[in-house]
């Protein structure tokens, strides 16, 4: 995984600990999937970034904030212009692991903004890290600890 | 020993009877009720949808219109400017008639149909947009806030458990979630409560599931000082 590149693949049993029965392995899968992809969306929309130690550049630049202010109602950086970017944003179950991708047309925007670059060489203090990207990188605590959670309750034999 | 036994048990059912009226009572329910509502509008008013594997809501209908129009009329631009070219090419090169005509022609109405646009809706055509306080994005189901503020919740007790309920009560209010469900006016549906055969989004599941343990756990430590 390149830096930038935005690909990410989690083992969710390894990064939590938790083992699940084998027959429940792949509905806590789905579920993981699910709350990781909204948690992300959550975190973004906040303007908040979903990696532990992330950086996030919340303030826009003058000409961006006003481009941005016919647009949207969000006067800080959340990644949504008109909303393609997020909407390519992709968490899905491959095999035992979980992977979340942006791919297409807005890979560039989506590399553009965990290194901060835009076009240009690559600014820390630019970079809005809205996934992992980074070797050793992972989500933030609380979103560990709220897939921690979510896989207790299967791991209890707990049924809806 | 046999007295012993029946006393234990008697005090390990006692316990469990406490724990199931820890998650069955009304206070529980209400917290549950609260913290749902209270996630919905997060989520909501940063354009995600409460239910699970809807994700983002979709963008208005008229916002896309204009995307997609956009585009076209660009390919359009692009199409006029290539016929005029070749009509120019065409008369450099000694070629008269109809020929050039024709591309002349296509040229200039390629440039016309470039031109058109898409008629403002919603959420162009709202004074909020004028005033600023409503955008494409994020897609948040807010224009006046009357919507919103008036998503309720009612607790009520059904044979000895709490019940919450979650909803719009207002019928003004009812009617919009039954347009966002449907997609009303040829918007795409936009619902923000589960229907048949869907959940809450995950973060809400969780939320609920942590109520419900808060209160477990009140329960057993509250057994265990009494």
């Amino acid at each position: 995984m390149a830096k930038g590149d935005p690909h990410h693949e989690i083992d969710v049993f390894k990064l939590t600990g938790v083992k699940v029965p084998k027959d429940k392995e792949e509905e806590a899968l789905e579920a993981c999937a699910s709350l990781i992809k909204e948690s992300v969306l959550s975190y973004t929309g906040a303007g908040q970034t979903s990696v532990q130690g992330g950086k996030w550049k919340r303030k826009l630049t003058p000409e961006y904030a006003k481009r941005k202010s016919e647009e949207s109602t969000a006067n800080f950086a959340n990644l949504e212009l008109n909303g393609d970017l997020l909407d390519a944003f992709d968490v899905r179950v491959q095999g035992r692991k979980i992977v979340m991708e942006v791919t297409g047309d807005q890979v560039e925007k989506a590399e553009g903004n965990l290194l901060g670059s835009y076009g240009r060489s690559p600014d820390d203090s630019k970079a809005r890290e809205f996934m992992p990207h980074k070797r050793g990188q992972q989500l933030r605590k609380e979103i560990v600890s709220d897939l921690k959670e979510l896989l207790e309750g299967y791991a209890d034999g707990q049924e809806d | 020993m046999a007295k012993k036994i029946k006393a234990l048990k008697a005090d390990v059912l006692k316990f469990l009877q406490g724990l199931e009226d820890a998650v069955k009572d009304v206070k529980t329910a209400s917290a549950v009720g609260l913290a749902v509502r209270q996630r919905m509008l997060e989520l909501i008013s940063r354009g995600i949808s409460p239910i699970e594997g809807r994700a983002r809501f979709p963008e208005y209908k008229n916002v896309s219109l204009q995307r997609g129009r956009k585009q076209t009329n660009r390919q359009l631009r692009k199409l006029s400017r290539t016929q005029r070219n070749i009509a120019k090419q065409l008369r450099k090169s000694g070629t008269k008639g109809a020929v050039v005509k024709n591309y002349s022609a296509s040229a200039r109405a390629l440039g016309k149909a470039a031109r058109t646009k898409v008629k403002n809706g919603y959420p162009y055509n709202t004074k909020e947009y004028a005033a600023g306080s409503k955008r494409p994005r994020p897609v948040n189901l807010y224009l006046t806030g009357d919507f919103l503020r008036a998503l309720a919740l009612a607790v009520k007790t059904v044979a000895n458990k709490a019940v919450v309920e979650i909803g719009w009560w207002d019928p003004k209010q009812a009617i919009k979630e039954k347009g966002h469900r449907d997609g009303a006016g040829g918007q795409p549906p936009r619902p923000t409560l589960p229907g048949r055969g869907e959940r809450w989004a995950q973060v809400i599941q969780l939320d609920i599931m942590k109520v419900l343990r808060e209160a477990v756990s009140k329960a057993a430590k509250s057994a265990k000082r009494g």
